[in-house]
């Protein structure tokens, strides 16, 4: 490497290489089958399917370029690797050549995301707006990433101010009336003023000369010492571990819903007022902020597992958790009791801002839908308040579920869990769509078989599960009392969402073996089982 | 029923026949040992001699491969919190929560330990000048150990076992430390168990030594009679020789022509009479550090060199 800027280049990009390759290569292949999909009733639906984990590569850009994103963010400091601040460059070479690589790599996978896939979904779709948005974000993100700040935090709110109102105002202007090209050039000075900003941050923050306001701190630090004071001791070891998890996943999760709103916002913002919103996917209607909290659950899962230290390379359970003097069960307890938590507070956030956007906007796509197949008023009272309890016990099903994985500490395994279990969605998929357009009699002969096929997983289900609950036991890792206990509760759990559905579904429209199969398929069993034991391998190796 | 119930003669800790492999590193190989009550034990080796695997297998953070490892007469793996709950615990790594403050670290540690004892924490916390309200990862690498030995030492455990206490710290923070041992030693019945290579500072407090090298246990005993039977001696041949002489009982020999120094083991009579068998006579002999034994017996290659 011959300049600076080729260096940084190949340090910013070196280190995300792998997940660069796997991300065009996906890339690739969703946008040929995009083209080559041949119209059929659930095509959209397969585009939809497959076009999902694209929005990986915009968020990808972000890690990639946002040098120092794996610092704290919340720290006082410049995150720029003060390592970097050693090399005989200038600031500007420092902050510009990332800024330039951040904006160029932003366009092209945004504008080839939008042409060959976004487009094949919906013709009209915008390009350059959003393009231009996205890449003002990551501009004014590096920028903050790297500017020291007086206080702690004071970066993340700014942030979080900054960026929302960079979405929100062009979409609330849009409300009023079209904007014009003014708003594509407000949008593209932004990167040459963050720019500046960030010049000016990074010279102050190489030589040590940040902003410090801690003064204000010290105002009130007197009583926030007589708080550490006052504050109580944990009633029981249970209690403190709670605390500790909470403390751990909750800012983590306020981060996630923070920005899927964000990005859901701006969908909702700028399509739903449009008369054509009603053909778009629900991602572009409020009641999508409904889902948000699933598809946080999905990725916050594996991270309520970890029991490593904080920017430990290893995986393994740190020292200082495994010598607390609490069995495994007690600790993946803790774990459970956050994440139902975290749930609801989820939900508590969501809820009120879904309903407000759908009042605002008079947009209840979705709700509409779902509300139609139901008669009655009683029945629709019914279904909202098991929507309610529902949303979140699913919410906290795929946190609780996903966390044996990365319970067990082990690199191999969370690497092997995650390849197989994306392969293997995708190759169901693949042959699903693939036999339905060559095969569609192939289908007619699966939906017969279904009762037989989905008793038999339930039946694999309960024996794996029986399983489980026996090593939990001869392995001291649960009680007896604890085990009659959580099977009781699990198939009180199961005849309620029978009798639920024996009320709900229509008479004729499943046989009772399939919703039978389905609901104990449904109630998570073997997987929260086995977060214990994967804890316990991570704990005495 | 609890442990404590059962108050036994047994050692605190007993390891037999204990091996541990990592791949194809054996970090542990066929390890005996057993830690008495109330004595301070010294585990000393160099980097990657299978010190922290051998404390790690003690706390049951390490399952053994082979053997079996009882802690209080149970067994760490199997029952956790009955043997953590009265083990004190400061490790090398010293992986303290980042993100908590002092005062936080202290009221969730608490919880934990029902033998907690509130005034000896806050008169530690006095002590270590420690800050409350200050967060871990604003903490020096000393105001580090500081927060780990008040929180391995508050609860008042049975045994304490310290891994590597004092590596990388200052004089005053090891002072801090070696005074903690020295107050836990003098309450009755607790056991100290700890793991350096410093080794200076371990003859200091230790009652008992044992010395791990590759995996292996080479040498575990009292310190006194350890010291006691490892000596210095410089002895000189009628002949010139140009290879050591053939002596059992020594670790080692250094020189060329007449004169050659070794370190012996052992009783001495019977090592003068070799010396004499062999033609020379011993001109002069010293007693020697736990250093110089422990470079004598696991770094055979040269010869120690003795404080004058």
């Amino acid at each position: 490497m011959r300049t600076p800027a080729a260096a940084i280049a190949w340090q910013l990009f070196a280190r995300y290489r792998w997940y660069w390759v796997a991300g065009i290569a996906y890339f690739v292949a969703v946008a040929i089958l995009c083209q080559v999909l041949p119209e059929c009733p659930f095509a959209n639906a397969v585009r939809y399917c497959l076009a999902v984990p694209l929005v990986a590569m915009p968020v990808g850009v972000f890690i990639t370029l946002a040098i120092g994103s794996d610092g704290d963010m919340a720290d006082r400091d410049s995150v720029y690797p003060k390592r970097m601040f050693t090399l005989p460059v200038a600031a500007r070479t420092l902050v510009a050549w990332p800024m330039f690589l951040g904006a160029a790599t932003m366009l092209v996978v945004c504008l080839a995301l939008g042409q060959w896939v976004v487009r094949t979904l919906w013709p009209e779709a915008p390009l350059w707006r959003p393009t231009l948005l996205l890449t003002a974000c990551l501009a004014w993100f590096q920028t903050l990433q790297w500017v020291p700040f007086g206080l702690r935090w004071l970066r993340v709110g700014i942030a979080l101010a900054a960026i929302g109102a960079l979405v929100s105002v062009p979409a609330l202007v849009g409300m009023v009336e079209p904007p014009g090209v003014w708003l594509d050039v407000v949008l593209a000075a932004q990167i040459p003023l963050a720019c500046g900003v960030a010049i000016r941050g990074v010279c102050r923050a190489r030589c040590g000369d940040g902003p410090d306001w801690r003064w204000i701190l010290n105002r009130i630090r007197g009583l926030s010492l007589r708080h550490h004071q006052r504050s109580r001791p944990f009633r029981s070891a249970s209690q403190a571990q709670r605390w500790l998890e909470w403390r751990l996943h909750s800012t983590g999760l306020f981060i996630a819903i923070g920005i899927g709103t964000a990005f859901l916002l701006v969908g909702i913002l700028y399509c739903s007022p449009s008369p054509a919103a009603k053909d778009l996917p629900i991602f572009v209607h409020p009641a999508s902020l409904l889902l948000l909290p699933l598809l946080v659950a999905l990725m916050a899962g594996p991270a309520f597992g970890q029991c490593c230290s904080q920017h430990a390379k290893s995986t393994a359970c740190s020292s200082f958790l495994a010598t607390r003097p609490i069995d495994c069960a007690g600790l993946v307890r803790a774990k459970f009791t956050v994440a139902i938590a975290g749930a609801l507070v989820m939900y508590a956030l969501t809820v009120p801002l879904a309903v407000a956007l759908m009042i605002g906007l008079q947009d209840y796509q979705g709700l509409e839908q779902v509300m139609a197949h139901v008669s009655s008023p009683a029945e629709q009272v019914v279904v909202g308040l098991a929507a309610l309890v529902l949303l979140p016990a699913a919410t906290w099903t795929l946190i609780a579920t996903n966390m044996f994985v990365s319970l067990t500490g082990r690199k191999w395994v969370i690497v092997v869990f995650s390849i197989v279990g994306m392969g293997l969605f995708y190759t169901i998929l693949c042959l699903g769509i693939w036999i339905s357009l060559v095969y569609p009699e192939f289908i007619e002969a699966m939906v017969t078989l279904a009762p037989w096929l989905l008793g038999g997983l339930a039946a694999v289900k309960l024996a794996s599960a029986a399983w489980v609950l026996r090593v939990l036991c001869r392995r001291r890792l649960l009680g007896e009392t604890t085990a009659v206990r959580l099977v009781g509760l699990w198939l009180a759990v199961v005849v309620g969402l029978l009798l639920l559905a024996a009320w709900l579904l229509p008479g004729n429209l499943f046989a009772w073996p399939v919703v039978v199969s389905c609901v104990v398929l449904a109630v998570p069993a073997v997987r929260i089982g086995l977060a214990p034991l994967a804890l316990a391998w991570n704990r005495h190796r | 029923m609890t442990q404590r119930d059962h108050p036994t003669t047994e050692p605190v800790v007993e390891m037999k026949n204990v091996s541990r492999r990592f791949g194809s590193i054996r970090a542990m190989d066929h390890v005996d040992l057993a830690i008495p009550r109330g004595s301070v034990f010294g585990l000393v080796g160099v980097n990657g001699a299978g010190k922290t695997t051998l404390i790690r297998h003690v706390l049951g953070l390490l399952r053994a491969e082979t053997g079996s490892v009882r802690v209080f007469g149970f067994d760490p793996v199997a029952d956790p919190v009955g043997v953590l709950s009265r083990v004190g615990y400061l490790a090398e790594e010293n992986d303290l929560p980042d993100w908590m403050r002092v005062g936080e670290l202290i009221r969730y540690t608490q919880a934990f330990y029902p033998t907690w004892d509130e005034a000896y924490a806050e008169e530690l916390r006095r002590t270590f000048e420690l800050d409350p309200a200050a967060k871990v990862k604003h903490l020096s690498k000393g105001q580090r150990a500081r927060t780990g030995l008040l929180l391995a030492l508050a609860h008042r455990p049975e045994i304490l076992v310290l891994d590597e206490p004092s590596s990388g710290l200052d004089p005053i923070v090891r002072r801090d430390i070696l005074g903690a041992i020295i107050r836990a030693i003098s309450e009755e019945g607790r056991t100290v168990l700890f793991s350096s290579h410093l080794l200076q500072e371990v003859e200091r407090v230790v009652d008992y030594v044992t010395m791990m090298h590759q995996g292996r246990i080479v040498l575990s005993d009292r310190i006194d009679e350890i010291k006691a039977t490892h000596r210095w001696v410089n002895v000189r041949f009628d002949q010139p020789r140009s290879e050591p002489p053939s002596i059992s009982g020594v670790l080692g020999w250094s020189g060329t022509g007449h004169e050659w120094v070794g370190v012996c083991t052992g009783p001495l009579e019977p090592f003068e009479r070799a010396v004499a068998d062999a033609g020379a006579q011993i001109i002069e002999q010293r007693s020697l550090s736990l250093d110089d034994i422990f470079i004598a017996r696991v770094g055979a290659e040269n010869l120690v060199s003795v404080e004058e």
